[in-house]
């Protein structure tokens, strides 16, 4: 009888453990995902400013649709790339507002 | 009485006409500087060698250039751009009927400013409106059939000299310039570089085993045919503005859209800053 109770409370243990772990996963996908399509949301708005300033970097769209590929944590560290690049290009536009010949000739 | 207010009307008519084909000050004094600039610092020089571009730079370079241009590998391809250029339209109509002056001055005609569209306007891009005019189909400014046919336009038109005119006076017409000119000195993409970092400061300079070509002079030979282009994407001709898309593709800049006005005011400065040089005709590049 001993052992009968032993081996139930043995299996329920581990069975619960595996759901603990089954459920810890999918929220920490949910966690990642969530972050992924956050950093996305940001690059994309930072992405915009710069279109709109006429001074878009070549490869800032495609970072974006690999991190939206990639999902995950690589998503979210593709989209920090892609947020950098276009808050460069946004300062790039700011930098070069009042550019001209000076400077260059001799 | 009335011969009277003919010969005011006349001389009125004239006058405007004079005035709208007076250079820019503003304009006139960038070319000067700009051409100095590269006369300075490249003594020795003409004006007209600058049209050689890189293989200019050197006596090397220049040997395998004219190596090339004895049997240049676009002749077919320029005869093919005559023969398409010669072909009428459904409609009977020819290409020629779209344009003023003979067909060996329409090189040199653009681009020009347009009063009635109130912007710029190129020979590419009036080619494509003279194909919509007559019911044909559109075609693509790059390359392929445009290219050719714009490659025999500026093989015909050898020898003669470009003059783009800011009108003097002309607000809309300098502001399209200016834009033109910014796109020219503003540093774009991730490696930060300006047309003028490459074709003005480093002009005759190495990048890897490339010779960077000056600026001025730029203009006189295009369409080319580049070795680059043949071998990753078929013919090997492209317009100005493919090369333009390049160019900022390589600073790693996104590229603009053909015949909009940032390249199309940029193809204009860039234009007149070679006023005064020959057309050399189609050449080769590598």
């Amino acid at each position: 009888m001993k052992k009968l109770l032993t081996i139930t409370l043995t299996v329920f243990a581990i069975s619960s453990a595996n759901a603990g772990v089954a459920l810890s996963s999918s929220q920490n996908w949910g966690a990642s995902n969530n972050a992924c399509v956050v950093a996305l949301d940001a690059a994309n708005a930072e992405n915009k400013k710069a279109i709109k300033a006429d001074f878009e970097w070549r490869d800032t769209g495609k970072l974006m649709k690999k991190a939206k590929k990639a999902g995950g944590a690589k998503c979210v560290a593709l989209a920090g790339q892609a947020k950098a690049q276009a808050i460069g290009a946004q300062q790039q536009a700011k930098d070069q507002a009042k550019t001209g010949p000076r400077n260059h000739f001799m | 009485m009335k011969k009277l207010i003919a010969t005011f009307a006349t001389a009125a008519l004239l006058s405007t006409a004079a005035m709208s084909a007076q250079q820019s000050t503003e304009v006139q004094a960038d070319i000067d500087a700009f051409q100095n600039h590269f006369l300075k610092a490249f003594p020795g020089k003409s004006l007209n060698d600058f049209a050689d571009g890189p293989y200019a730079m050197s006596e090397d370079k220049m040997m395998q250039f004219e190596a090339v241009m004895e049997m240049p590998p676009f002749e077919d391809l320029v005869n093919k751009g005559e023969k398409l250029w010669k072909t009428p339209f459904a409609n009977g109509k020819t290409y020629s009927s779209c344009f003023s002056g003979s067909d060996e001055t329409l090189r040199v005609q653009f681009p020009h400013w347009s009063d009635k569209k109130g912007k710029f306007v190129t020979l590419e891009q009036s080619i494509v409106d003279c194909r919509k005019a007559n019911g044909e189909k559109k075609m693509g400014t790059g390359k392929g059939k445009l290219a050719y046919m714009s490659a025999y336009l500026t093989t015909i038109a050898e020898g003669q000299k470009i003059s783009v005119i800011v009108p003097n006076g002309n607000a809309k017409a300098l502001a399209a310039y200016n834009q033109g000119k910014k796109e020219f000195y503003a540093k774009r993409g991730q490696l930060n570089l300006s047309c003028a970092n490459c074709h003005v400061d480093a002009a005759g300079q190495r990048v890897r085993g490339n010779t960077l070509s000056p600026a001025l002079g730029h203009i006189t030979h295009f369409p080319v045919w580049r070795g680059k282009w043949a071998k990753k994407k078929g013919d090997g001709f492209g317009t100005i503005q493919r090369r333009y898309g390049g160019c900022n593709k390589q600073v790693r800049a996104k590229p603009r859209k053909r015949q909009k006005a940032q390249y199309t005011n940029l193809e204009v400065f860039h234009t007149a800053m070679s006023n005064g040089m020959k057309i050399s005709g189609t050449a080769y590049r590598e």
